[in-house]
C-alpha cells in the first residue's frame, strides 16, 4: 500500500546515517554538491516540470539567495538560520515580478526571455559594489564550526544541512503533486485556456510556482555559498548552474516528485566521478561522456530515469461511494425561470469583420437555449466574449446580476458560467479523474488550502457519481488523452458541469460523434437540466437541437435573427432563407 | 563626441552583419522546424578550428577555404539530422532541449580532446584596414560583413525562387499541409540543417581571420545569436540580419556613449522587452 | 621518455667519470622508490578555459619533481643535485592531480580529495585566486600546507590563514613595479599622467583593475576611463573606443589569452596605440600569443616576475629553460616560472622538515631561506613573512621587442632599450 513512501523513509534513514559510516571526504563533498543541486532541481521542476514553464534563468534565484545570505552574514553579522529566509522572500519577491509579465510568453520564448534575465541579474551583480561586484564575497571565517552560524570545517554538518534542504525541497513537491495544486499546474501546462474556462485562475498559480521554485531555489544558493564560503557572480550566477538544474530535473524524470531526487545522483555523480578518474588526464572525456548520456536518454527515454525505473502508474483512487446517481430523479425544471444570463448590445468586430454586431440575448434559469446559425455567424465568438478570451468592443452581460464583460476567463467561470470547447479540451495526459476534479469549484480556494488538502469528499462524491453515469467510471485511472472522441466530449461535458456552474455553455457537444452517442449526450443534458442545470447550446445538428431545447435563438451574420420555440424558428422564414438557402 | 558615436556604429554595424551570419543557420532550423539549436554555436567553433587548420597546415587562406569547409558542415549539418534531430522533431519541448544540449557537450569536449585548449587564430602580415564611411575597419571585418550579406541574399533568392526553396517554406509552414501536397518534409527538415550548419560554418571561415578560436568560444556567441533571432523576428531569414545589426548596433553605440560593461545588459533587456511587446520581432508579422 | 632525456642530459654535463657514482645514486633511487613516495597534491585548472595555462603549470611542476627525484648535479637548485629527499632517506616526490576546472567550489573540492584520498602531505595550486581562496580553505581546515605561487590577489594573505604560504609576488607588488617605472620615465623626462584601465571582470581582471585605480589615484594620475568586460568578448570595440577617447597616456591591462588576441586586433583596426600599453599576468608572456598575433603583438610590456630574458644575467635559467623545453618542446613562460618555484620551494620545506608531518612542514616553511642564487626568479630570496607571503617576490617589466620578451626595467638589469612611448601602427 504505502511502499514508495515506506521506500523513500528507509533511504533518507541510510543517508542521516551515511557519514557515520563514511567519512571519505571526497564522497560527501559529491553527496553535498548531489544534495543541494538535486534541490535546486526539485525547486526547478515546481515552475518547470509541473507548470511546464521551462527556465533557463534560475542561476538567478540561487544566486540571490547565496549573496542575500552571505551579505547579511559578512556585513551585519545576521545568523544564515534568518538570512536563508530573507534570500528566499527576495527571490520570490524578484520571481514575482519577473514572472508577472513573461508568463505569456509562449514556451519556447519564455525559456529564452529566462536565460536573458539571469544574464541581466549576472551582469548587474557583477557591477554592484555594494556586494563586492566583480570581486564578489568572502564569507567571514570567524563564525566557523557554530551551529549559529552553520559553517563547519568538516563535511558532515554540511552534508545533513544539504540533505535537509534536498528532504524539505522533496516534501514541498510532495505536497503539491499529491493534492490539487499539482493537478492545476498540470493542467496549466497542459492546457491553459482549458483550465481558465475551469476556473482555474493559471497566472496565479504559475506565479505560486515561480514564487515557490524561487524561494526553494535561494534556499539552496545560500547554503551553497555557506558551504563555499567564497562566492561571486561567476561561481553562483552562471548560466551552467541553470543548465545543470534543468538537466538533473530533465534527465530524472520532469513533472514527477522523484525524478529530480534520481536525478541528481546520476548527474552529478558522473561528473564527480569522472573528474576525479579521468579529469586529472585534462582530456575533457567526462563531459562527452555526460553530453552522451544526455541525448541518449533523450532520445530513448524522455521520460527520464524515472521513466526506466517505474511504469507509470495511475494513483490510488479514493473509494468514493458514488451511488449510481441519475439526475433524472431531481425535480424538473422549466423554461419559464427567471432570469440568468442577460447579454445586451454585445458588440465585437476582428478588423474589418464585425463578427458580433449588436446582440442581445436573455437565458432563464432552468432552460435549455439552442444557438444556431450558419457558421461564420459569431456564436462562438460571442461565447469567446462572454468567456473572458476575446475582449468585446461594446456591450454587457451579467450572469444573476454580475457583470462578467472584461473579466479573465477564470473570474467568468467564478461568476457562474461553464463552457465546452469545440474541439474537445480536455488535460490528455491527466487521469479522467483528475480532468474531472480540475472541475471543481475554484472561487475562494486558497493556494496553500489547495497545496496541502485534496478536494473535500463531497465533491469526490459528486465526481464519482457524474463518471458513472457518463459511463466513464471504469476509465477513471486512465490517462483522458486515451479515450476515444466521443468519451473525451462526455468528459469535457462532466468537467464543465461538476461544480453546477448558474449557466453552462455548450459549442457543439454533439459534432464528431457517432449518433449513438449523440443519443446519449442529448439524454445527459436533458438530464442535467432536469437537476437545475441551465444550457446555452451551439449546434448545427438540428436534430439534436429539436430534440432537446426548450428555446431556439437564430444568429446570422453577428445578429441574432430571432428567439422562439424550437418548432417556431424552424418554420422563420428568414431562418430558412438564411440557413437552409431557400 | 559625435564622431565616437559615428565611429562605433560604423563598427557596430560591421560586428552586426557577423552576428548576423552567425545567427541565420539558427534562424533557419528554427523557422522551419520549430527546434532550438543550443549547439549551433559549437559549429561555429568547429568551422574555425577547420579554417585554422587548413591555414596551420596547408596555407589554405581562408576565403579559399570557404569551397572545403561550407560543404563539409553542410554534411555534418545533414549528418545531424539524420542521427539525432530527426527522432526528436515532434517531441516535446524537453526532449529538443535536451538533444541539443548534449550535442553542445559532445562537440565542445570533442573539440578539447581533439585539439587541446589551446588558442589559436590566424596572423597575416599584411592585414590592412578600409575606410567604411570614414572608419577605419579591419579589411577581414569587412570582407565577414559583405559575405554576411550575400549569404542572406542568397538563402533569401533561394527560398524566394527556386522550387526547392519554396517546398521548405511550405515545410516550415505547417507540416501536415506539406506533407499533403507531396513535399517530403524530412528532406527539408535535413536541408534546413544542412543549410543552417553550412551558414554558420561560413561565418566561422570569417570569422577566425580577426578572431581566435578555443574550445569554448562558442559561449561568445550562443546567446547573441538567439538574440538576434528574436530581436528580428523569428521564423524569417532577414530577421536573423536586422536582429544581428541591432545588436550590433546597441552594443557598440549604448556600450561607448553609456558603459562598456552594461553593454549586454541592453542587448539583453532589449531582447527581454521585444518579447514581451513585440514578440513577433521588428520585422514580423502578428500570428508568425 | 623522462629517463631517458634526464640520462642523456646527466652524461653529457658530467662525464664518465662520475658516472659510477650517478650509478650508485641511481641504485639509491631505486631502492627508495620501493618506500612509499612523498605525495603532494597539485590543484590546477586542467580542462576548461584555463586548461592551456594548466598545462604548462603542469609541466613546470613535473620539470621540478623530476629534479628533486633525480640528480642533476650541474643545477644550483634545492634539492636538484641529490635524488629524491635526502633527509627522508632519498624517498622520492610524487604529484597527484586534481582538476578544479577553474571552478573554486570544484577547486576545493579536489583539494579534499587529495589530501583524504591521496594523502597529500601539502598543497599546491590554484591559479586563479578565486580557486586558491576556497581550495587553501581546505587545507586550512584540516591543518595541511598550502603554498600558492601564482594567484596575485593581496586579500589571500590577509585571511590570517597559518597554512598558507605564496612565493610569488601579488597585484599591490605589481603594480607597484608598473607605477614605479612610470615614475622612473617621468624623470627622464616623458610626460605621463593619465591611465586608462582595461580588465575582464571576474576576480583577477577585477582585483588588478581596483588596485590599479588605487594607486593611480594616490599618486595622482588621472584615471581616464577604467572598463571591465567579460570574458570571452564577442567583441572589444566599444571599450577601447571609449579608452581611445579619453585620451590616456598608458593603460593597464588585465586580461586571459583570448582576449588579448582581441585587443591586438582592435587596436590595430582603430590604427591607435598608447604611450604605452602594459599587462598583469601573462597574456603576453604566453608564446600562443605571438604566434596568434604575430608583429602585432609588439610594444606591448607585461608586469612579470619572470621573464626568459634575465637568462644572460642567470645562466642557471637558461639551463632549466633548455630542460623544460627539451621535455615540453616551447619555452617556459612567467607562470611555469613561478610554479616551478613554488614547487621546489615546497619541496624544499618538506626535505627540511625531515618528516611528512604536515606541522613540521608548515615549520620548516616558516624558516625557509632559499637564496636568490638558487632561484631562477629575479629575487633576492624566498623568505616567508607572518602571513605567509615572500617578502622578497616582486618582478620585472618585460616588453615585447622583435618577437622576444625582453626585460626593459628596472633599467639596471634590463635586456633591452625600453621602447616608450610605443610607435604608431603606421611605424611598425
Amino acid at each position: 500500500m504505502k511502499r514508495p513512501q515506506t521506500l523513500a523513509g528507509l533511504v533518507l534513514a541510510v543517508l542521516v546515517l551515511l557519514p557515520a559510516a563514511i567519512q571519505d571526504s571526497f564522497f560527501l563533498n559529491a553527496m553535498v554538491h548531489v544534495f543541494l543541486f538535486g534541490a535546486a532541481a526539485q525547486a526547478w521542476n515546481l515552475v518547470g516540470g509541473y507548470a511546464g514553464q521551462i527556465s533557463f534563468g534560475h542561476a538567478a534565484f540561487f544566486g540571490i539567495g547565496a549573496y542575500t545570505t552571505a551579505w547579511l552574514l559578512s556585513r551585519h553579522g545576521l545568523s544564515p538560520w534568518l538570512g536563508i529566509w530573507v534570500g528566499a522572500a527576495v527571490a520570490a519577491g524578484v520571481s514575482l515580478a519577473v514572472g508577472y509579465p513573461t508568463f505569456r510568453l509562449r514556451r519556447h520564448f519564455f525559456a529564452l526571455a529566462t536565460l536573458a534575465l539571469a544574464e541581466i541579474a549576472r551582469i548587474s551583480f557583477l557591477n554592484w559594489e555594494a556586494v563586492g561586484a566583480a570581486i564578489g564575497l568572502y564569507l567571514p571565517l570567524q563564525y566557523r564550526n557554530r551551529l549559529a552560524y552553520l559553517m563547519w570545517d568538516s563535511k558532515p554538518p554540511y552534508y545533513w544541512t544539504a540533505l535537509a534542504v534536498l528532504a524539505l525541497a522533496t516534501a514541498v513537491a510532495w505536497a503539491v503533486d499529491r493534492h490539487r495544486a499539482g493537478r492545476y499546474l498540470r493542467a496549466v501546462e497542459q492546457d491553459e485556456d482549458a483550465a481558465e474556462m475551469l476556473g482555474i485562475p493559471t497566472r496565479r498559480w504559475k506565479l505560486f510556482a515561480m514564487g515557490l521554485s524561487a524561494a526553494l531555489t535561494a534556499v539552496t544558493g545560500a547554503v551553497y555559498a555557506l558551504y563555499v564560503l567564497y562566492i561571486d557572480p561567476y561561481n553562483v550566477m552562471a548560466s551552467r548552474i541553470s543548465l545543470l538544474v534543468v538537466v538533473i530535473a530533465l534527465l530524472g524524470g520532469r513533472g514527477t516528485v522523484w525524478g529530480p531526487v534520481l536525478g541528481a545522483p546520476f548527474v552529478v555523480l558522473l561528473n564527480e566521478y569522472t573528474r576525479a578518474w579521468l579529469g586529472g588526464r585534462g582530456a575533457g572525456a567526462d563531459f562527452i561522456l555526460f553530453g552522451l548520456a544526455v541525448v541518449l536518454v533523450s532520445l530513448y527515454q524522455p521520460r527520464g530515469l524515472i521513466g526506466l525505473l517505474v511504469r507509470p502508474s495511475p494513483r490510488l483512487l479514493p473509494a468514493v461511494a458514488g451511488a449510481q446517481g441519475d439526475p433524472q430523479d431531481a425535480p424538473p425544471a422549466g423554461a419559464g425561470g427567471p432570469l440568468v444570463l442577460q447579454v445586451r448590445g454585445m458588440e465585437k468586430a476582428f478588423g474589418g469583420v464585425r463578427a458580433v454586431r449588436g446582440v442581445d440575448l436573455e437565458v432563464r434559469r432552468g432552460e435549455i437555449l439552442g444557438l444556431v446559425g450558419p457558421n461564420g455567424a459569431g456564436k462562438s465568438t460571442l461565447f469567446d466574449c462572454l468567456t473572458g478570451f476575446v475582449r468585446p468592443d461594446a456591450g454587457q452581460a451579467a450572469v444573476d446580476g454580475v457583470h462578467v464583460l472584461g473579466l479573465p476567463p477564470h473570474r467568468v467561470a467564478w461568476a457562474g458560467l461553464a463552457r465546452t470547447f469545440q474541439n474537445v479540451r480536455v488535460f490528455p495526459d491527466l487521469s479522467v479523474w483528475d480532468n474531472l476534479l480540475c472541475g471543481a469549484e475554484h472561487r475562494g480556494e486558497g493556494l496553500w488550502e489547495a497545496t496541502v488538502r485534496e478536494v473535500p469528499p463531497t465533491v469526490q462524491e459528486e465526481a464519482g457519481r457524474l463518471l458513472r453515469s457518463f459511463n466513464l467510471w471504469d476509465h477513471r485511472q486512465r490517462p483522458a488523452g486515451e479515450l476515444s472522441y466521443g468519451q473525451q466530449k462526455l468528459l469535457s461535458l462532466a468537467m464543465a458541469v461538476l461544480r453546477r456552474p448558474r449557466v453552462v455553455l455548450l459549442d457543439e457537444p454533439a459534432a464528431g460523434v457517432n449518433p449513438v452517442l449523440v443519443e446519449e449526450i442529448g439524454r445527459l443534458i436533458r438530464a442535467l437540466n432536469a437537476s437545475g442545470l441551465t444550457f446555452v447550446v451551439i449546434e448545427h445538428n438540428m436534430e439534436f437541437v429539436m430534440r432537446i431545447c426548450h428555446r431556439v435563438a437564430f444568429m446570422a451574420e453577428g445578429q441574432v435573427v430571432t428567439v422562439g420555440r424550437p418548432e417556431e424558428v424552424q418554420r422563420d422564414p428568414r431562418v430558412l432563407e438564411l440557413y437552409y438557402g431557400r | 563626441m559625435t564622431e565616437l558615436v559615428w565611429q562605433a556604429a560604423v563598427s557596430g554595424v560591421v560586428l552586426g552583419l557577423v552576428y548576423a551570419l552567425v545567427a541565420l543557420g539558427l534562424s533557419l532550423i528554427w523557422g522551419v522546424m520549430d527546434v532550438v539549436n543550443l549547439a549551433h554555436a559549437e559549429y561555429l567553433m568547429l568551422a574555425m578550428y577547420a579554417t585554422y587548420w587548413l591555414w596551420a597546415l596547408g596555407r589554405v587562406d581562408p576565403a579559399l577555404a570557404v569551397p572545403v569547409v561550407v560543404p563539409v558542415f553542410f554534411g555534418l549539418g545533414w549528418l545531424t539530422y539524420q542521427a539525432l534531430v530527426r527522432r526528436i522533431v515532434r517531441a516535446p519541448l524537453a526532449a529538443q532541449i535536451f538533444a541539443t544540449f548534449g550535442l553542445l557537450f559532445i562537440l565542445r569536449y570533442g573539440a578539447f580532446a581533439a585539439f587541446g585548449p589551446n588558442v589559436y587564430g590566424i596572423w597575416r602580415p599584411g592585414e590592412g584596414t578600409v575606410p567604411v564611411l570614414g572608419v577605419p575597419v579591419a579589411a577581414s571585418k569587412v570582407t565577414a560583413g559583405l559575405v554576411s550579406l550575400a549569404a542572406f541574399g542568397l538563402l533569401a533568392a533561394f527560398l524566394r525562387y527556386t522550387k526547392t526553396g519554396k517546398a521548405l517554406q511550405a515545410a516550415a509552414q505547417s507540416r501536415e499541409v506539406a506533407l499533403a501536397l507531396g513535399i517530403p518534409v524530412d528532406r527539408m527538415y535535413a536541408l534546413s540543417w544542412g543549410l543552417g550548419i553550412a551558414t554558420v560554418a561560413l561565418a566561422g571561415v570569417f570569422l577566425i581571420p580577426f578572431y581566435q578560436v578555443s574550445p569554448t568560444i562558442g559561449d561568445a556567441f550562443l546567446l547573441l545569436a538567439f538574440a538576434s533571432v528574436v530581436l528580428g523576428g523569428f521564423g524569417r531569414v532577414d530577421g536573423a540580419l536586422v536582429g544581428g545589426l541591432s545588436i550590433g548596433l546597441l552594443e557598440n553605440v549604448l556600450g561607448t556613449l553609456i558603459s562598456p560593461t552594461f553593454k549586454f545588459l541592453f542587448v539583453f533587456a532589449a531582447f527581454v522587452a521585444m518579447l514581451l511587446v513585440r514578440p513577433q520581432g521588428l520585422l514580423g508579422d502578428v500570428g508568425r | 621518455m623522462v629517463e631517458r632525456v634526464t640520462r642523456r642530459q646527466f652524461l653529457r654535463s658530467t662525464g664518465a667519470a662520475v658516472a659510477s657514482v650517478a650509478l650508485g645514486d641511481r641504485l639509491v633511487d631505486w631502492a627508495s622508490a620501493q618506500e612509499a613516495p612523498v605525495t603532494v597534491g597539485a590543484v590546477y585548472p586542467l580542462t576548461g578555459a584555463l586548461a592551456r595555462i594548466g598545462a604548462a603549470i603542469r609541466n613546470a611542476i613535473e620539470l621540478a619533481v623530476d629534479m628533486v627525484n633525480n640528480p642533476y648535479p650541474d643545477l644550483n637548485l634545492p634539492l636538484a643535485r641529490t635524488a629524491g629527499l635526502p633527509r627522508l632517506g632519498g624517498r622520492r616526490l610524487r604529484v597527484v592531480w586534481g582538476d578544479t576546472r577553474g571552478d573554486p567550489a570544484t577547486g576545493r573540492a579536489e583539494a579534499d580529495r587529495l589530501i583524504e584520498r591521496e594523502g597529500a602531505v601539502a598543497l599546491i595550486g590554484s591559479y586563479q585566486s578565486a580557486v586558491t581562496a576556497t581550495a587553501s580553505l581546505a587545507a586550512e581546515a584540516r591543518g595541511i600546507p598550502f603554498l600558492n605561487p601564482e594567484s596575485s590577489s593581496p586579500r589571500l594573505t590577509e585571511r590570517g590563514f597559518k597554512w598558507f604560504f605564496r612565493t610569488g609576488p601579488h597585484d599591490i607588488t605589481f603594480t607597484r613595479i608598473m607605477f614605479d617605472m612610470v615614475e622612473d620615465l617621468k624623470r627622464r623626462g616623458a610626460r605621463i599622467s593619465r591611465v586608462a584601465i582595461l580588465a575582464e571582470d571576474s576576480e583577477f581582471g577585477a582585483t588588478a583593475a581596483g588596485v590599479a585605480k588605487g594607486f593611480a589615484q594616490s599618486r595622482g594620475y588621472t584615471v581616464t576611463a577604467m572598463e571591465l568586460y567579460t570574458s570571452p568578448p564577442s567583441s572589444l570595440t566599444a571599450e577601447l573606443l571609449r579608452i581611445r577617447a579619453s585620451n590616456p597616456d598608458f593603460v593597464i591591462g588585465a586580461n586571459y589569452l583570448v582576449d588579448a588576441v582581441l585587443i591586438t586586433r582592435t587596436l590595430k583596426e582603430m590604427r591607435w596605440f598608447p604611450q604605452g600599453f602594459m599587462v598583469h599576468a601573462g597574456f603576453t608572456t604566453v608564446p600562443d600569443y605571438l604566434n596568434t598575433v604575430g608583429r602585432d603583438g609588439y610594444y606591448f610590456l607585461a608586469r612579470a616576475p619572470w621573464a626568459l630574458g634575465i637568462a644572460r644575467r642567470k645562466p642557471l635559467v637558461a639551463r632549466v629553460n633548455e630542460l623544460y623545453r627539451r621535455k615540453h618542446g616551447a619555452d617556459m613562460d612567467e607562470v611555469a616560472a613561478r610554479a616551478f618555484t613554488g614547487m621546489l620551494t615546497l619541496a624544499d620545506a618538506i626535505n627540511r622538515a625531515g618528516s611528512t608531518a604536515p606541522a613540521a612542514i608548515q615549520k620548516a616553511l616558516r624558516e625557509t631561506n632559499i637564496p636568490g642564487a638558487q632561484l631562477i626568479m629575479p629575487w633576492q630570496g624566498i623568505q616567508f613573512d607572518d602571513k605567509g607571503q615572500n617578502r622578497y617576490a616582486t618582478g620585472v617589466m618585460v616588453q615585447i621587442l622583435d618577437g622576444e620578451y625582453k626585460v626593459v626595467w628596472p633599467f639596471d638589469v634590463a635586456e633591452a632599450e625600453l621602447v616608450w612611448p610605443a610607435p604608431p601602427w603606421e611605424r611598425r
